[in-house]
C-alpha cells in the first residue's frame, strides 16, 4: 500500500494536531480574569449551585434539615447537588471560576485519553492506523461538553474501554479506578441509566465470555451503588422526603404542543447538531460516511441507534401521555436524555467508517478531509472557544465571567444598602438572580431543578396579574417553572429577557407584581436592569443606579416602600 | 468490486460529499466572523 507520508510523520502530525487543538482551546484560560464561560444553564444556574454549597460550607452536610438561605427564599440543602464530586473538589480548591477552568481541562483531557485508548485498542488495531485514533480522539476532546455534568459524556469512552478490558480479561488495574471514580464525576440523572444501558448492551453482545461476565456485572453493580451513595441527597429528595416539589406538577405537553413537522425538525436537529447538555457538533459529515459504510455491521447498528435516539427525542411529546399513564416518575426521569450517548455513537461510526475507507486511496483523501472539516466546524461551533477569541481580538459579543458577576458593583450595592445581607431579600427584573446568589445576597427568585411547590405557588400569586397579560407566561411557568423568576409581559420569557445589558436602555411601561406580598416574604429591594415606569404605583422607589465601566449591567436599585 | 469501492468511484457522489462537508465548515467559519453563534443560528432553522 502506497503511503503519502511515512507512518512516523503521520504520527507526529497527529500528535501535533492534538497539541495544537488543546492549545487553541485552553490558551484563553491562561487569561483567567477575562475568560468567557457559558452562561446558559451554567453561570446562570447549575455551576452556582455547586459553588454555593462550597461557599456555605455544606458540601458534605448530611443533615437533611439544613437550609441554604440565598436561593428562592431558602431551600433545603438536599435539593442541591452532591458534594461528593470532583467538580465540587475543584471549586473548593480553585474557586468558582478557577474550578470551572480546571474541570473543563480535566474533562477534555479525559475525553482525549479515553477515546484514544478505546479506538486504538478496539478499532485501529494496526500500527499504521494509530494516527487515526489520535485524530478522532482529538476531535472528540474538542466537543463543547457541558462541564457542569463533569465527565458524563467525555468519560464514556474511558469507561467503555475499562469495561471492555474487564470483559476481555485485559485489565491493568487502572480500569477499576476509572469505574469507581466515574460516579464521582458524572451527573446521575443524565448519565447513570443510559451508561448502564450502553454497558448492558455490550455485555449481552459478548455474553459468551462467562467468567469475565461475572466480574463485569459485579463492577457494574459497584458503580451503580456508588452512583446512589454519591447522590444520597437526590435519593432522599426523590423517595424519602415528604416535600412536594415543583417537578411534581410538570405538564410538558402544555408547554410544548406536539406537532409532526416540529418533531421532524427536532429529530434532524438532534441527529445533526445534538444538544448543548451533551455537546453540540455538526455530525452531518459523519452521517454521510456512515451511509457509505452501511455494509459494516458495527456502523449499521450504530447508525440505527443514532437515528432511534434522534427520533425518540423528536417525537417524545407524542409519548408523554402514554408514559404518564405508566408512571409519572418516568416523565420526571425524562428518557429522551438517552441522547447523552450520541457523541460516543458518532465517534464509533466515524472510526469504523474511516477504518473501512482507509484501504482505498480515494477513501483516504475523503477521510482526512472529513476529519479536518469536523475539527474546524467543531472548534467554530464551540461557544466558549469562539467567544474567548472574540474577546481577545476585541470583538466582544457576550460578557466574560467577571463582567457577568459584577462583584465590585454588587459590593457597592451591599454597601449602599448598608444592612446585614441576612436581614433582607432581593428580587430581580431583567437580570439573572444567580448573580446576586453568587455575590451572597439572599434572593426570592432563581433557577432551580428542584424546589418546594409551595414556593412556586407563592411566586405565581405574586405575578398573577402580570402573567394574566400573556398566556405564554402562564403556560411557561405553570408547565415547567424551573426558572422561578419575576416575569414581565413586556420583556417576555426568553433568556434575553434576563440578559438586558447597560447598552440597551429598556423601559417597561406597566409592571403588575404584588410588591406587598414580596415585602411580606422579606423582599425589601428589587434589582432591575430596566426602568419601571409605573414604579410609584407599585410602592417602589428608585434609590440608586449602579453602572461601572467594566460591567455588563446597569442596575437600578428599587426599594419596596414599607407601610410600617 | 465491493460496495464501498463502487461508492468511492462514483465521482458525483464524492463531489457532492466534498461540497456538503466543505459548505458546513465554511458556514461555521463565516458565522464566527459575522459575530453570530453557529449553533444558535442552526437552532432557529427548525
Amino acid at each position: 500500500m502506497k503511503a503519502y507520508i511515512s507512518e512516523n510523520k503521520q504520527l507526529v502530525l497527529a500528535y501535533g494536531c492534538c497539541l495544537l487543538l488543546f492549545a487553541i482551546q485552553f490558551f484563553p484560560f491562561v487569561l483567567r480574569h477575562d475568560v468567557y464561560i457559558r452562561i446558559h444553564d451554567t453561570l446562570e444556574g447549575e455551576w452556582i449551585w455547586f459553588s454555593s454549597i462550597v461557599d456555605y460550607g455544606v458540601a458534605l452536610d448530611t443533615d437533611m434539615n439544613t437550609i441554604i438561605p440565598s436561593f428562592l427564599g431558602g431551600i433545603p440543602r438536599f435539593l442541591f447537588p452532591s458534594g461528593l464530586s470532583f467538580t465540587v473538589l475543584f471549586i473548593y480548591l480553585f474557586g468558582t471560576i478557577g474550578g470551572y477552568l480546571v474541570s473543563s481541562f480535566v474533562v477534555h483531557l479525559i475525553g482525549f485519553v479515553g477515546a484514544y485508548g478505546l479506538f486504538k485498542k478496539y478499532v485501529f488495531t494496526d500500527e499504521n492506523e494509530k494516527h487515526w485514533a489520535i485524530l478522532i480522539a482529538s476531535l472528540f476532546s474538542i466537543i463543547p461538553f457541558f462541564i457542569t455534568f463533569g465527565a458524563s459524556v467525555a468519560g464514556q469512552p474511558l469507561l467503555l474501554l475499562a469495561f471492555l478490558n474487564v470483559l476481555n480479561k485485559r485489565t491493568n488495574y487502572w480500569e477499576y479506578f476509572a469505574i469507581i471514580a466515574f460516579p464521582f464525576y458524572a451527573n446521575i440523572v443524565w448519565s447513570a441509566a443510559f451508561v448502564n444501558l450502553m454497558l448492558v448492551g455490550v455485555f449481552l453482545y459478548s455474553y459468551q465470555k462467562q467468567n469475565a461476565g461475572i466480574r463485569f456485572l459485579l463492577l457494574l453493580g459497584i458503580m451503580d451503588m456508588l452512583y446512589l451513595a454519591v447522590n444520597y441527597h437526590l435519593v432522599y429528595a426523590t423517595f424519602l422526603a415528604d416535600l412536594p416539589l415543583q417537578r411534581d406538577e410538570y405538564q410538558l405537553t402544555i408547554n410544548e404542543v406536539p406537532g409532526f413537522l416540529k418533531s421532524i425538525g427536532e429529530t434532524f436537529y438532534i441527529l445533526f447538531i445534538g444538544s448543548f447538555h451533551v455537546g453540540t457538533f455538526v455530525t452531518l459529515p459523519i452521517f454521510v460516511l456512515g451511509c457509505f459504510n452501511l455494509r459494516n455491521k458495527a456502523v449499521k447498528y450504530l447508525m440505527i441507534l443514532a437515528l432511534g435516539i434522534a427520533l425518540l427525542n423528536g417525537f417524545y411529546l407524542f409519548l408523554v401521555p402514554i408514559l404518564e399513564k405508566i408512571h409519572p416518575l418516568i416523565i420526571s426521569f425524562n428518557i429522551k436524555r438517552v441522547k447523552i450517548l450520541l457523541p460516543i455513537i458518532w465517534m464509533g461510526i466515524l472510526a469504523y467508517s474511516i477504518k473501512d475507507m482507509y484501504s482505498f486511496s480515494k477513501g483516504r483523501n475523503l477521510s482526512y478531509f472529513v476529519v479536518f472539516a469536523l475539527i474546524v466546524s467543531t472548534l467554530f461551533a464551540n461557544d466558549e472557544i469562539v467567544n474567548n477569541y472574540r474577546n481577545m481580538l476585541g470583538f466582544q459579543r457576550k460578557p466574560d465571567a467577571h463582567q457577568f458577576f459584577a462583584s465590585d458593583t454588587f459590593e457597592q450595592i451591599g454597601n449602599f444598602i448598608g444592612r446585614e445581607k441576612s436581614d433582607y431579600r432581593i428580587a430581580h427584573l431583567g437580570l439573572n438572580p444567580t448573580i446576586s446568589q453568587y455575590n451572597h445576597f439572599l434572593t426570592i427568585d432563581g433557577l432551580q431543578a428542584m424546589y418546594p411547590l409551595e414556593h412556586k405557588n407563592l411566586m405565581k400569586t405574586i405575578m398573577e396579574e402580570e402573567m394574566a397579560k400573556d398566556y405564554e407566561l402562564v403556560r411557561y411557568f405553570d408547565a415547567w417553572g424551573n426558572r422561578c423568576y419575576l416575569f414581565s409581559a413586556e420583556l417576555g420569557k426568553e433568556n434575553r429577557a434576563f440578559m438586558i445589558s447597560k447598552d440597551q436602555d429598556v423601559t417597561i411601561q406597566s409592571w403588575a407584581v404584588d410588591t406587598r406580598l414580596l415585602n411580606e416574604h422579606g423582599v425589601d429591594y428589587i434589582l432591575s436592569t430596566v426602568v419601571i415606569e409605573n414604579a410609584e404605583n407599585l410602592d417602589l422607589n428608585m434609590e440608586a443606579i449602579f453602572k461601572n465601566k467594566d460591567d455588563f449591567w446597569k442596575i437600578y436599585l428599587y426599594k419596596i416602600e414599607s407601610n410600617e | 468490486m465491493s460496495n464501498l469501492d463502487k461508492i468511492l468511484n462514483n465521482k458525483w457522489l464524492i463531489a457532492l460529499t466534498y461540497f456538503i462537508v466543505g459548505a458546513v465548515t465554511l458556514l461555521s467559519i463565516y458565522v464566527f466572523i459575522a459575530g453570530g453563534d453557529f449553533i444558535a443560528i442552526l437552532d432557529t432553522l427548525y
